[in-house]
């Protein structure tokens, strides 16, 4: 399966959790073990309301550390997980 | 945080914030403001243990959990559990 991962910008590692099983690379290579925490997370999020619509599931979850992030989506009975290098932005609040 | 200090958070401050919620780390609701409701505080104090376990030697993350309809940001910070609601832009 090709994963277009290589094309996100500072990206670090990724994994791609579908029923039949999981792809990955970079740092979460052959991290399995993490991907049941992921699960768990994944899950939970879903069961926490965003808005009055119950339909409306989350459309991006970023796990966020001083110099990386995860951001997990969902698309296609598939789960992508991205380890991404993270640069904050200005401290400069608006 | 106390409900005033969370009332402020709401009338005051940052706009697009659309509640408060805080608890303990056992998922006891210590407080809720605005849409956030109390049966949550569970699920926010459980999402935030699990991503700090991802990566126990550093301190706890922020997360983020986006949808169309809103947003939510969570941090543990101590035994204490903060998460506030934000409406879309």
């Amino acid at each position: 399966m090709a994963v277009p991962f290589d094309r996100i910008p500072d990206s670090l590692g990724y994994l791609v959790l579908t029923e039949d099983g999981a792809v990955s690379g970079g740092d979460l290579e052959n991290k399995e073990d993490v991907a049941n925490q992921f699960m768990n997370i994944i899950q939970t999020a879903l069961r926490i309301p965003l808005s009055s619509s119950k339909k409306d599931k989350f459309k991006k979850l970023s796990i966020v550390w001083d110099n990386f992030m995860y951001v997990i989506t969902i698309s296609a009975h598939k789960i992508y997980i991205c380890k991404r290098r993270f640069i904050p932005p200005d401290a400069a609040m608006a | 945080m106390s409900t005033k200090e969370m009332d402020a958070l709401l009338r005051f401050r940052l706009p697009g914030i659309a509640g408060v919620i805080c608890t303990d780390e056992h998922g006891l609701c210590l407080g809720a403001k605005g849409v956030a409701t109390r049966e949550t505080s569970g699920h926010i104090a459980n999402i935030a243990e699990s991503a700090a376990r991802l990566n126990p030697n550093l301190p706890p993350p922020v997360i983020a959990i986006e949808s169309e309809g809103g947003s939510i940001l969570i941090k543990k910070e101590g035994t204490i559990t903060m998460g506030i609601y934000k409406s879309p832009n």
